[in-house]
């Protein structure tokens, strides 16, 4: 066997595992781990296709750029808080199970059994060789053939840049942001800062508590700043729609 | 063919409509940060009315042209000035009926009786966001090879999976915006697929040399080749999903239901129009070969998507849930026009332009019913049942206007539903799918179950003292030429008709001549 074999048996068989580890690991970090690995198999494999620039816009874009954010929030969500990934029903494990498989059956036996062969493009080995390489030619589709895609490609982003921002802004509502006011609320002395005890005690028939001395007051241990607003009810998340019209809304905070 | 560069210039006069729609979001992304706050929202409900009208306008001089441009990435021929009119059509009445929503913000009756705001949604991104979505819709219509169908697609998913999320401290817009998107990048990851084996079968992105290619390869032995039908088939499961078909529907009540409710019309609309225009260029220009394979696919989804959403619809007691599943429903019926396709269609076969009519037809029925709706709800209800509570009497007009399009949406004679189900009905027989258009008949039959409640609970029950709605005078002139359109329109129907077979036969026509 040529040493060129060898080594995509090798790295076939390292991203078909890694590709597995990413959907058997526990852990999202590890899952994520994985995925890398099998993506820096993926650019291996690129590079003896021949697509060097593939391979580095592999290792660059999804490696570098897409996972490094993954795992960035990973690591800012709780890993307490994300769902674990291996519940569901019996049933439903196997009817993904039993479905994949015919998948993967249906894929195995289009690769083998395929009879239609595709007409060639102008991507032939001399071409590409004739325009200085791999890269070059991928640069000639691009900007030539695939022009029109690639133009609108940037309108995608764009989308993408504008939904992000939408959806990641604060709530602009000038109506309730006119009615907030702040105050301070003092957490310095469980009986008051004032000195006054509270009358409760009293009420209930106890002993009323002594009225505090200078020395039972504790200083200040820290102010929170407060909202306050006329109307709480502004300030909750609305109810869900389906519940009838004249529910309360859900209080939520 | 080799790899020379031939950078000649794109022929851009065949584009534009699409581009006029393009030039109008840009404009409109710089208004919304520079035009004053007096006249922010009329400047900007202005930018969009003058662009999509346009664009329109642009449209019709096209109409009968039939060219490509981008290296065929692009075409011009008469599928894109139909569809593009349709989506254009849904994106004037979107913005009508979204005017007093973006003023007034999603309003909540609280338990205290008073109106309050819970959600304001930003005029300038909703709108640029509506152009986007409008243009990948055209684009996809415009579509000459698979990648600009796919970017098409995905460019205007992408900007209706924000657009559901815009109430978003409302978590049912939130969580219906999450199933959308994530479904919708299996769905797009699956159609992406389906893509890839198409190519790696035929060798070719461009759709007419596929169809050509596919031709050429013909053994008469009906094409068993497993690569191929796997890939036709992740194609029908990547597009149906796009179109809210039955067993790919899961995200569709949620998302229709959590989606401020000017954006649900939009949704119900745009994205299918583009879902159904994908299918027509894949299947019908490109997997032409193979259409006995898919129009039994479809077919076979068609009925039970048919079934699925009427009975399920029946259910409903919220009316946003009530026409999703309606939707739903109506998907299937558009469906029975794809399945309707016979082999080697000729001019004569009256199965697309069927289907492109019934488009149109849902177009106005349906962003009439979301307008009403979206006119009740400035009260802060309109989402339930109850909501309708003796409207006949409150608002006679729009009661008239709603049960005029819950009985077109039901397809009753004189009305622009019915007359789209009669042409569908007709495709169906012509392509002897008896089943299927009696299906369509029982279907209809158990739709007017729902529909009817709604008419029922206008006119028969008393009114509950709910605070009535303000009307505002575009929303309300929107929903008045809706009416009008979905009662006047389908008395004219021939002409569109005629229009709709001409162009679909030419789609055809030229795949057949563009493959020699």
């Amino acid at each position: 066997m040529e040493w060129a074999s060898v080594a995509f048996y090798l790295i076939a068989t390292v991203c078909v595992l890694s590709a597995a580890g990413v959907v058997i690991a526990r852990s999202a970090v590890h899952s994520a781990i994985f995925l890398i690995l099998c993506f820096l198999n993926i650019a291996a494999t690129f590079v003896m296709l021949g697509a060097e620039f593939l391979a580095v816009v592999q290792v660059i874009v999804y490696t570098g750029a897409i996972l490094v954010l993954v795992l960035f929030v990973l690591m800012l969500v709780d890993e307490d808080q994300l769902p674990d990934f291996h519940t569901g029903q019996p049933i439903q494990r196997i009817s993904g199970l039993i479905l994949g498989l015919i998948l993967l059956l249906e894929i195995g036996a289009a690769i083998t059994a395929r009879s239609i062969q595709g007409a060639t493009g102008g991507a032939t080995p001399e071409n590409v060789a004739a325009v200085g390489g791999n890269t070059q030619a991928l640069g000639r589709v691009l900007y030539d053939d695939n022009l029109l895609a690639f133009i609108v490609v940037s309108l995608v982003l764009t989308v993408a840049v504008i939904g992000a921002i939408v959806l990641a802004l604060p709530d602009r509502r000038v109506g309730i942001n006119q009615r907030r006011g702040t105050g301070t609320i003092n957490l310095g002395h469980p009986v008051g800062t004032d000195g006054i005890p509270l009358a409760l005690p009293a009420v209930r028939g106890e002993s009323p508590i002594a009225a505090a001395t200078p020395g039972d007051l504790r200083p200040v241990a820290g102010e929170r700043q407060i909202i306050m607003v006329r109307d709480p009810d502004a300030y909750t998340e609305v109810g869900q729609h389906d519940a009838a019209p004249d529910n309360r809304p859900l209080i939520k905070r | 063919m080799g790899l020379d560069l031939d950078l000649t210039a794109p022929d851009l006069t065949l584009a534009w409509p699409q581009l006029i729609v393009f030039v109008m979001t840009v404009v409109l992304l710089f208004a919304d940060a520079f035009v004053p706050k007096a006249q922010h929202f009329a400047t900007l409900t202005g930018i969009s009315l003058v662009g999509y009208i346009g664009a329109a306008f642009a449209l019709v001089t096209q109409s009968g042209q039939n060219a490509a441009t981008f290296d065929g990435a692009f075409r011009a021929d008469g599928l894109t000035v139909f569809l593009s009119l349709i989506i254009l059509v849904a994106a004037v009445a979107t913005v009508v009926i979204s005017a007093s929503y973006l003023q007034n913000g999603e309003q909540q009756l609280g338990s205290d009786g008073r109106l309050r705001i819970a959600n304001s949604v930003p005029a300038g991104e909703f709108y640029v966001l509506i152009g986007f979505s409008v243009f990948g819709a055209m684009l996809v219509a415009a579509a000459g090879n698979l990648i600009v169908l796919y970017i098409g697609i995905e460019l205007s998913a992408l900007a209706t999976y924000v657009l559901t999320a815009f109430a978003k401290r409302r978590l049912t817009s939130v969580e219906g915006a999450m199933k959308y998107f994530l479904l919708g990048l299996f769905a797009s990851a699956i159609l992406l697929y389906g893509m890839t084996w198409i190519y790696g079968v035929t060798g070719s992105m461009d759709l007419d040399r596929i169809a050509a290619h596919l031709a050429g390869t013909d053994a008469g032995d009906g094409f068993t080749d497993p690569a191929l039908l796997l890939g036709l088939l992740l194609l029908v499961v990547g597009i149906g999903f796009k179109m809210a078909a039955v067993p790919f529907h899961f995200w569709t009540p949620d998302a229709y239901d959590g989606a401020p409710t000017p954006v649900t019309a939009f949704m119900s609309v745009v994205p299918k129009a583009a879902a159904f225009a994908a299918a027509i260029r894949l299947f019908v220009q490109a997997l032409e070969p193979l259409s006995d394979q898919w129009t039994t696919l479809w077919a076979v989804l068609a009925l039970v998507t048919m079934v699925f959403g009427n009975v399920v619809a029946i259910a409903q007691r919220n009316v946003k849930r009530m026409l999703a599943y309606s939707s739903i429903a109506h998907t299937g019926y558009i469906m029975v026009g794809l399945a309707a396709y016979t082999s080697g269609g000729t001019i004569d076969d009256p199965s697309i332009s069927s289907l492109l009519f019934y488009i149109l037809a849902y177009t106005f029925m349906n962003i009439g019913a979301f307008a009403v709706i979206t006119y009740l709800q400035q009260r802060g209800v309109g989402m339930m049942l109850e909501d309708f509570n003796g409207l006949a009497s409150t608002r006679p007009l729009i009661a008239v206007a709603m049960t005029l399009f819950m009985a077109s949406l039901m397809g009753v004679p004189p009305l622009l539903g019915f007359y789209a189900k009669y042409y569908v009905i007709v495709a169906a027989i012509d392509a002897d799918l008896l089943w299927l258009a009696v299906t369509i008949v029982v279907a209809s039959a158990v739709s007017a179950f729902f529909y009817l409640r709604i008419v029922a609970v206008m006119y028969f029950n008393q009114p509950d003292g709910r605070p009535l709605a303000l009307p505002t005078r575009l929303l309300s002139g929107g929903i008045g030429v809706l009416a009008v359109a979905t009662l006047l329109l389908g008395l004219f129907s021939s002409p569109i008709i005629d229009l709709a077979d001409q162009w679909s036969g030419a789609l055809t026509v030229l795949g057949r001549t563009a493959g020699q």
